[in-house]
């Protein structure tokens, strides 16, 4: 349950982000996608089928807050999820360095999702440029290591304290 | 089996995507993207709140800057105008001694006023023109001229106003010399912005750039008035040359004229004569 709070707060965050970023320039959301962020965290922290239902919320978040057809986003951003996923466990990444590589493979595998699919569905729309695509893939895989890295951080430090609460010598009635 | 609910998961979240890519409705939004959009409008609509209220704060301390700059700015510009409007009163000066100047200048040409050009029809290509006197009132006939040269006759008068057609027009006509050999000619307007000379025999010597000037026959302009110069000069087939001549004056970048109070026949010998009170040259 407070995993799904914390999900459905992180997709909440990407929106105002992307609502932000819109509103500082309109080209930043050529350049940083924080919903792809969220689903590929989401990702690499659940196993494949949560991951692509998270995808697929995620995805369609973005559709809605965007001029794309609606579907988009969800489809590439379910498939990549889901693929992101499988790939984790499969080679049971977990090493900083590692995840980064995921994320920018997985970032180069949504991105040449939606390229396909505005391709296939919409001929006469413009394809983002390659530099703009690349710069989007090194924004989430950045981006993403850094979320990564800072919520095992964070889970070290409260699984710290929480050992330290169990060290600490009691103020019991010993004694009475 | 675990594995397999995943990819049935899967190939069920990429069919309904699919299912969504298919049905765009045309109007409006489907169900899910309005309860999408629902959702996270106002978190879209609050971080713009937040974000303008920022800038707003941020701008007004920018806007303090920008105000004191431009506070700096506007007492140096109003110290410029002091002096614009110190050296505007001296051009002013200046300017109505050129008046007088030129007056001067057209008095040969008999009494004149100055009469202010309100605008040129382009429509006829230049070869009318609406001024305005707000001293005298014109009179049908009377020339219009610059310093420069003839610019044309008033056919229209009407109070302060008046139409005047110019020399370029094609029914306008103007006797006309050459000033090196006093060789006469008429001149016409070719409807357009130059002039021709005709009625000039081919065995009379014609040059390019030969001042044309009026000759004071037509009883209208008086003799002398720099008409234009030659520009061009071909033998015709008969027995006439033809000759283009290019305006002495720019009538299209006219701000002011002069109009003559006197014709060169005096309208009272005029109607001695039994001439007709207009002569009109050109027709009109």
């Amino acid at each position: 349950m407070l995993g799904l709070l914390q999900f459905l707060g992180s997709v909440s965050l990407a929106a105002a982000l992307h609502v932000l970023g819109l509103r500082i320039h309109p080209a930043t959301a050529q350049f940083f996608e924080p919903f792809l962020i969220v689903g590929l965290y989401c990702s690499l922290r659940r196993g494949p089928a949560v991951s692509a239902l998270a995808g697929t919320v995620v995805g369609l978040a973005h559709d809605a807050l965007s001029g794309s057809l609606y579907g988009l986003h969800g489809f590439a951003t379910t498939l990549a999820c889901y693929v992101t996923s499988r790939m984790q466990i499969r080679m049971m990444i977990h090493q900083l360095s590692q995840v980064a590589l995921l994320l920018l493979l997985a970032s180069a595998f949504h991105q040449a999702l939606l390229g396909t699919l505005q391709f296939l569905l919409v001929p006469s729309a413009e394809l983002p440029g390659v530099l703009a695509t690349l710069i989007k893939m090194a924004t989430t895989c950045l981006f993403g290591t850094a979320l990564y890295a800072a919520a095992d951080r964070a889970a070290e430090w409260r699984q710290q304290r929480l050992d330290k609460r169990s060290q600490r010598p009691s103020l019991g009635t010993r004694g009475h | 089996m675990n594995e397999r609910f995943n990819q049935l998961l899967l190939a069920a979240l990429l069919f309904l995507h699919l299912y969504l890519l298919a049905h765009q409705p045309q109007t409006s939004g489907n169900r899910l993207e309005s309860a999408t959009l629902r959702v996270l409008g106002p978190i879209g609509h609050g971080v713009a709140g937040v974000s303008e209220g920022f800038s707003g704060f941020f701008s007004s301390f920018r806007l303090l800057g920008t105000l004191r700059r431009e506070n700096a700015e506007l007492r140096r510009e109003n110290a410029d105008l002091g002096l614009a409007v110190v050296r505007l009163r001296a051009a002013e000066e200046e300017l109505r001694g050129r008046r007088r100047a030129s007056q001067e200048l057209l008095a040969d040409y008999g009494e004149s006023y100055a009469a202010e050009v309100v605008f040129i029809d382009p429509t006829s290509w230049l070869r009318v023109m609406v001024i305005y006197s707000p001293r005298e009132v014109p009179r049908h006939n009377q020339p219009v001229l610059t310093p420069g040269g003839l610019v044309g006759r008033v056919v229209a008068p009407a109070g302060h106003y008046a139409k005047v057609l110019l020399i370029t027009d094609r029914s306008a006509a103007v006797g006309a010399l050459i000033e090196r050999t006093r060789r006469q000619g008429l001149i016409e307007g070719d409807g357009a912005s130059a002039l021709w000379l005709k009625h000039v025999p081919v065995q009379f010597d014609v040059r390019v750039g030969d001042r044309i000037v009026t000759a004071g026959v037509d009883g209208i302009f008086p003799r002398g008035v720099p008409v234009g110069q030659v520009v061009s000069v071909e033998a015709d087939q008969g027995i006439f040359h033809r000759i283009v001549v290019q305006p002495a004056v720019d009538l299209g970048a006219l701000e002011s004229v002069h109009v003559l109070t006197k014709a060169a026949i005096p309208e009272e010998v005029r109607q001695q004569l039994g001439l007709a009170a207009t002569p009109a040259p050109g027709g009109r």
